[in-house]
């Protein structure tokens, strides 16, 4: 009963009542409590009213045989929610309509690239797919780890920022400008001093006194280009004493450095040989969900994997089949020639160079030497490398802005 | 209205109260209905009787002793039954 003040929303029968005597059902239900609603009197022997479901047998009852009484339709919840079960499958399909759509809102459909000029997109692209940020994949609750790095990986990179606009992921970047070279106050007295240690190849000192000459060795901070210049005065009312007068040296010094540099390489080396068994299979990815037939047949101790895309697709959903073929493979295990090796070491010295030295810095010459630990081999490279290893140095004086002073 | 008149105005039960805003009329202490048409609307109230003359009526609810009309009003009268009748 705690339902009936929500009977007419629960259920109500809308009927047209005919026959005579239409009051007399009406004070019927008054005296019944019987709740009517919306009653049209359409002619003498014809009317129409809303009754709530509960009440439809009793009213049945009071009209007795001498009234016709029809259902014209029917409201409320309750038959909404019968009708809905008798259209299961148009229920079935709604939900899985939606249920497809709340999904796909899960996916990244389009990633947008804007604002980088020295990167190429390719690169920023590969560096978001390996942050697992592609066309397909599930969207990140986090971006904070795509920018952080983003910025490690390029130096250029000033400002990221990742906006997602439904299934669509904007990722700008600002980059900026060359650094500035540091701006030195030219108006300082500064020495041109040894950044490194190592033997001077060359040395071009633009302003102020070579201190060093080609083939002196050098250690960190010894001077190699001096802005302090002694001369005796001739000035009467100085007198003949010796004075200093410094001024911003200037120039370059090219210096042999050494540097070492360890690599680590596998003691052995692996080889795959196919014994010529092998299974195809299918690879279906819908989503997250993925389906392989291959998976869990062809129980061989080794084997390799090889894909090839048949259908990818991101709209309206990631959807993926691949043709897969898992072959037996056998191990072999063979040791490293160093000659081989070696090119391998070089080749990682040669990429060092690029990454790590200037346009002019290079190096001079290298030497590996090879030490076999327990299941590695570790090779130490000897660099000797031709850079600039001048930098500047104030030179303090009591006062650093009296450019002459008297000698000691 | 004194006290008195407040009382009788809640509190009464077998007499006629009708409230009319705009479109919508509601009858209380509707105790029989005795004759309903889109034009023409009588109640007995127990004592007396209430008619409610107008246009395009519709009962849009009927409980508890409440009559809520819809429709144009032109007229409301109230009448008692004449000696005869009662006896």
């Amino acid at each position: 009963m705690k339902w009936r003040r929500f009977g007419f929303l629960r259920h109500y029968r809308k009927i047209k009542v005919e026959g005579t005597g239409l009051r007399g059902i009406v004070n019927k239900c008054i005296r019944k409590n019987i709740t009517l609603r919306n009653i049209r009197w359409k002619s003498p022997l014809e009317s129409t009213m809303d009754l709530q479901g509960d009440d439809m047998e009793e009213f049945r009852r009071l009209a007795g045989h001498s009234h016709r009484i029809t259902v014209l339709e029917e409201g409320g919840v309750l038959p909404f929610f019968r009708n809905i079960k008798s259209f299961a499958a148009a229920v079935t399909g709604a939900f899985l309509i939606g249920a497809l759509i709340f999904y796909q809102g899960l996916f990244v459909a389009e990633i947008r690239v804007e604002g980088y000029a020295s990167l190429r997109e390719e690169e920023i692209r590969a560096v978001l797919r390996e942050e697992g940020l592609y066309e397909g994949a599930r969207k990140p609750e986090d971006y904070g780890r795509v920018k952080r790095r983003l910025y490690e990986e390029f130096r250029a990179v000033t400002w990221v920022s990742v906006h997602q606009e439904g299934r669509l992921v904007k990722v700008s970047i600002a980059e900026g400008g060359e650094t500035e070279e540091k701006k030195t106050d030219k108006s300082l007295p500064v020495d041109i001093i040894a950044s490194r240690s190592g033997m001077v190849e060359k040395i071009i000192p633009l302003k102020g006194n070579a201190a060093v000459e080609k083939g002196d060795y050098v250690n960190k901070g010894d001077v190699l280009i001096s802005g302090t210049y002694s001369y005796q005065s001739t000035n009467y009312q100085r007198g003949d004493d010796i004075y200093n007068m410094y001024s911003h040296a200037e120039g370059q010094v090219m210096a042999k450095v050494p540097r070492r540099l360890t690599f680590y390489l596998e003691k052995n080396k692996r080889r795959e040989e196919a014994t010529g068994r092998g299974i195809w299979g299918l690879s279906i990815k819908i989503g997250d969900l993925s389906f392989d037939t291959t998976r869990g047949m062809g129980d061989y101790e080794s084997s390799r994997r090889k894909e090839k895309e048949l259908v990818s697709l991101v709209k309206p959903l990631p959807f993926e089949i691949k043709a897969v073929k898992k072959e037996e493979v056998r191990l072999e295990e063979s040791r490293q020639d160093y000659g081989r090796l070696s090119k391998v070491v070089e080749a990682a010295v040669r990429e060092y160079g690029k990454e790590s030295l200037s346009k002019e810095e290079r190096i001079v010459s290298s030497s590996v030497d090879f030490y076999e630990e327990n299941n590695v081999i570790r090779a130490e490279v000897f660099l000797e490398v031709l850079e600039d290893i001048g930098e500047e140095r104030i030179i303090r004086t009591d006062d650093s802005t009296e450019k002459e002073k008297q000698a000691p | 209205m004194d006290i008195k008149e407040e009382l009788l105005f809640d509190f009464a039960v077998n007499i006629p109260r009708v409230l009319v805003a705009g479109n919508t009329t509601v009858l209380d202490n509707v105790k029989r209905l005795m004759m309903l048409t889109d034009t023409q609307i009588v109640v007995s109230n127990g004592r007396r009787y209430t008619s409610v003359k107008g246009r395009d009526f519709v009962v849009s609810q009927l409980k508890e002793e409440r009559m809520l009309v819809k429709g144009e009003v032109e007229e409301i009268r109230f009448f008692t039954a004449l000696q005869e009748d009662k006896g």
